[in-house]
């Protein structure tokens, strides 16, 4: 049975053909985590889609040149919508903007129910607020589920400095949530 | 494992451990047959903040931004696919060696009877023929 490494290789294969039924099942596959991240690193969906959108044309340029079985596609996508939100993030703290961030964290109010939706403002508001570094870990590893050692390897830092980043992460998070955590 | 690295993972990886590293969870899980009283509480105060997380869920992407992606993926180019069609059909080879014979013949004859001039054109004609990209080894 083919792996996900494999059968992302022979995808990748047929869109440098111009497959458009291998173009359609690679985003299928691709799309949603790779939005997924770009909208937990940069909270901000408008920013999110221009991040993913550029991502693909990278993969479509990509595809000829790319080897099978020499890395994953995964890390390789990951690895540059990583990059551009980094790019996006580093442009935001250069040039401050009148306009506040999407999501704001509101706070705990009387009468503010724990609607699911609710509570999901207030995290992405509060995994906003955390340290570049240490959001990235969060979002590598609690959403994009990836083993500890490829989100090591896709931060470019050891085992125990992406526990750190995580542990750190995880106990800002809490006392920013602390009336839901 | 010991208690204090059992507290580390839980606090970095949260508080179900079938999410934390594969290396670590059959320690992990002998631990909390050995000690449930010292790990349970350890777990349990990190479900919350897992709760939350779990909470925030990213919208689908839009329609348009599909639409996006897909028309900047790269297309078969069309000589190719209708290349390809004639050579299917037979066309293909058909026109090519009618097209080769005539050039053949035109060389033969020119040979013969064609002034300057006429070489010239008959020249012209071969090159045009070139030009055309006709795939004789059938390939589409």
């Amino acid at each position: 049975m083919a792996s996900a490494q494999d059968r992302d290789d022979e995808l990748l294969g047929r869109v440098a053909q111009g497959d458009p039924a291998a173009v359609r099942a690679l985003m299928a596959r691709k799309l949603t985590p790779i939005y997924g991240l770009a909208v937990r690193m940069l909270g901000d969906a408008a920013e999110a889609e221009d991040v993913t959108q550029e991502v693909f044309l990278r993969a479509w340029r990509q595809a000829p040149h790319w080897t099978p079985g020499a890395a994953r596609l995964d890390t390789w996508l990951y690895r540059v919508a990583l990059n551009l939100c980094y790019d996006r993030l580093r442009r935001r703290r250069e040039v401050p903007t009148e306009t506040p961030p999407e999501q704001t964290d509101e706070g705990p109010a009387p009468d503010r129910g724990l609607e699911a939706a609710d509570v999901g403002i207030r995290v992405a508001a509060a995994l906003a607020r955390l340290p570049d570094r240490q959001r990235e870990a969060v979002v590598l590893s609690h959403y994009q589920e990836l083993g500890n050692v490829e989100a090591a390897g896709l931060m470019g830092v050891s085992v125990e400095a992406l526990e750190s980043l995580l542990s750190r992460g995880r106990r800002a998070l809490r006392v920013a949530l602390a009336d839901l955590a | 494992m010991d208690l204090n690295r059992f507290a580390d993972l839980a606090l970095a990886y949260g508080g179900d451990v079938s999410r934390w590293p594969a290396t670590e969870r059959e320690a992990a899980t002998l631990l909390m047959a050995a000690s449930p009283e010292a790990t349970s509480p350890l777990l349990a105060s990190q479900s919350d903040l897992d709760w939350a997380l779990e909470s925030w869920r990213t919208p689908r992407p839009r329609e348009a931004l599909e639409a996006a992606i897909l028309a900047s993926a790269p297309v078969q180019r069309p000589a190719r696919l209708w290349r390809g069609w004639l050579w299917r059909t037979g066309l293909g080879a058909g026109l090519a060696a009618a097209g080769l014979a005539g050039v053949v013949a035109g060389v033969v004859l020119s040979g013969a009877v064609a002034t300057m001039g006429e070489l010239e054109v008959i020249t012209a004609a071969v090159s045009a023929y070139d030009t055309l990209d006709l795939d004789l080894s059938g390939g589409v």
